[in-house]
């Protein structure tokens, strides 16, 4: 049994914007794969 | 070597596993329990990890938990790394985001809304003409050649965008063309009611970059009919569906909804509409979030979510009950409602917010605008209007106050007052606008914890189920 599954790395840099999460919008959907 | 101040975990003692989630590398990670157990070891006796004492699986899982961030070599390397997050973000020029307000007037009349039915309030509204918005796409021409992003995203907001539809033709257009011209890639977006979305407007957005379009669903359709009326006080649900079933396929939707005490029940039966549908497939996202609520809204401030002559009780920013309640009892019921509501929609099976991803927002990023409609620029929608914070103008004038306002957006970082708390690289300290306007010091934090920590032990199942 693997005992470290990565369910997403934190090598990686990109971050999501937020554009108002609190009081207009969450934001934009996610980009279509 | 410690662990890093931004590790949160949450226990799955069925499958003898614990989910790591490091919120500033944003790592996941679901290991064993005696992995869990080398952090621990890591605070309580440190020497017990001498490479000699342990074995190769150990020694392992100590390199894997430091290459996602879990272990650091000390509390001032987090501290840094934070602070150089925040600048990154901040400074970030890949990507600059526009908010244009084409229009303070609206059609609808909700009553928790401080722009609501104030007598002949539409008839002062400003909305932007044709030559301010000439003069917007000289600017927002401008910082393109300054900044050289990668991409551009315009999002058209109000009041209600499209009652100022030439605006919003005219920006597209201008703003397609001069991507074009630069090789910058743009995304339109439109927050609207939802009332005046046709086919042919999404038709001939599309072409310029259209991405999604939000409208808001306050509930199921009575509850919403009363929540969101037209101004002579007809329900506005059918048609809002209508206009989205039309467009549905043509662009992806997103579904808002904003929740109180009294509607909040409603949500269920609006989400078992919306999946009846046949658009239901089609929407890209569905979240609601609480009424704001305060005591005095400051006049024009654009939050359209405020309710006005109510008790605040507290200083959480969405204080859902009114009366009797202290600050604990309502931030707890807003915190439990959003994630009775998120866990709601995720089994619907709609795609929806994680509820730990918050933040930071877009008034943290220096490159992301929001203009008015007479051409002032805010540090973000939620200030708009409210002409002492305006932080600039796209005539590039230089009045003082306005400089002054500016100053103190730059020095905004209310998570200096959060202490050690984990949450930081996803909240940032909460909402400013809430901060200024229920606290009255933007540089206050506006604290949901309950809410991250709930959210975290969805995600952490979730991730544990597909895993």
């Amino acid at each position: 049994m693997a005992k470290i599954k990565v369910i997403k790395s934190g090598k990686e840099s990109a971050k999501p914007v937020n554009y108002c999460p609190w009081i207009i919008d969450t934001g934009e959907p996610a980009p279509q794969k | 070597m410690q662990q890093s101040m931004f590790n949160v975990r949450v226990p799955l003692p069925e499958r003898g596993e614990v989910f790591l989630m490091n919120t500033l590398t944003d790592a996941q990670l679901i290991v064993a329990d005696e992995v869990a157990g080398l952090l621990d070891r890591l605070a309580d006796d440190p020497a017990s990890l001498a490479p000699e004492g342990l074995d190769d699986d150990a020694r392992d899982a100590l390199v894997t938990l430091t290459e996602h961030g879990f272990i650091v070599p000390s509390r001032a390397t987090d501290t840094e790394a934070l602070n150089k997050f925040f600048t990154d973000y901040r400074e970030d020029t890949e990507q600059m985001r526009v908010t244009v307000l084409t229009t303070l007037q609206c059609n609808f009349a909700c009553d928790y809304c401080f722009q609501g039915d104030h007598g002949d309030y539409n008839k002062h509204a400003d909305r932007m003409s044709l030559d301010d918005s000439a003069r917007l796409a000289e600017w927002i021409e401008q910082r393109l050649d300054e900044l050289k992003p990668k991409r551009l995203t315009l999002t058209f907001f109000g009041g209600e965008p499209l009652l100022n539809i030439p605006v919003v033709y005219d920006q597209a257009e201008r703003a397609f063309a001069a991507c074009q011209k630069r090789g910058v890639t743009l995304a339109l977006g439109i927050i609207t009611n939802g009332l005046l979305l046709t086919e042919e407007l999404v038709d001939r957005l599309l072409p310029y970059g259209l991405g999604y379009v939000k409208v808001t669903l306050d509930g199921d359709r009575d509850t919403h009919n009363k929540m969101r009326p037209l101004r002579g006080g007809q329900g506005t649900f059918d048609r809002i569906i209508e206009n989205v079933r039309k467009i549905a396929g043509k662009v992806r939707i997103a579904v808002g909804g904003n929740f109180d005490a009294d509607s909040v029940a409603s949500y269920p039966a609006l989400l078992d509409f919306l999946k009846e549908q046949e658009f239901a497939d089609k929407l890209a996202k569905v979240a609601f979030k609480p009424v704001v609520r305060e005591r005095q809204a400051p006049k024009n401030v654009i939050p359209l979510t405020v309710i006005t002559d109510k008790p605040l009780n507290g200083t959480c920013m969405t204080a859902a009950g009114s009366g009797g309640s202290s600050i604990c009892d309502t931030c707890q019921f807003v915190d439990e409602q959003l994630s009775y509501l998120r866990e709601e929609t995720k089994k619907r099976g709609f795609p929806t917010v994680d509820g730990v991803h918050m933040g930071p927002c877009e008034i943290h990023k220096r490159h992301a605008y929001t203009i008015g409609p007479n051409g002032s620029t805010y540090a973000c929608p939620g200030f708009t209007g409210e002409p002492t914070l305006s932080t600039g103008h796209i005539d590039d004038r230089k009045d003082g106050w306005r400089m002054s306002a500016a100053e103190r957006f730059e020095h905004l970082a209310a998570w200096h007052k959060c202490g050690d708390c984990a949450f930081i690289p996803v909240c940032a300290g909460g909402c400013s606008v809430a901060s200024h306007t229920e606290l009255g010091d933007m540089n206050m934090p506006t604290c949901h914890k309950p809410a991250f920590e709930s959210a975290l032990i969805s995600l952490a199942h979730e991730a544990a189920n597909a895993s």
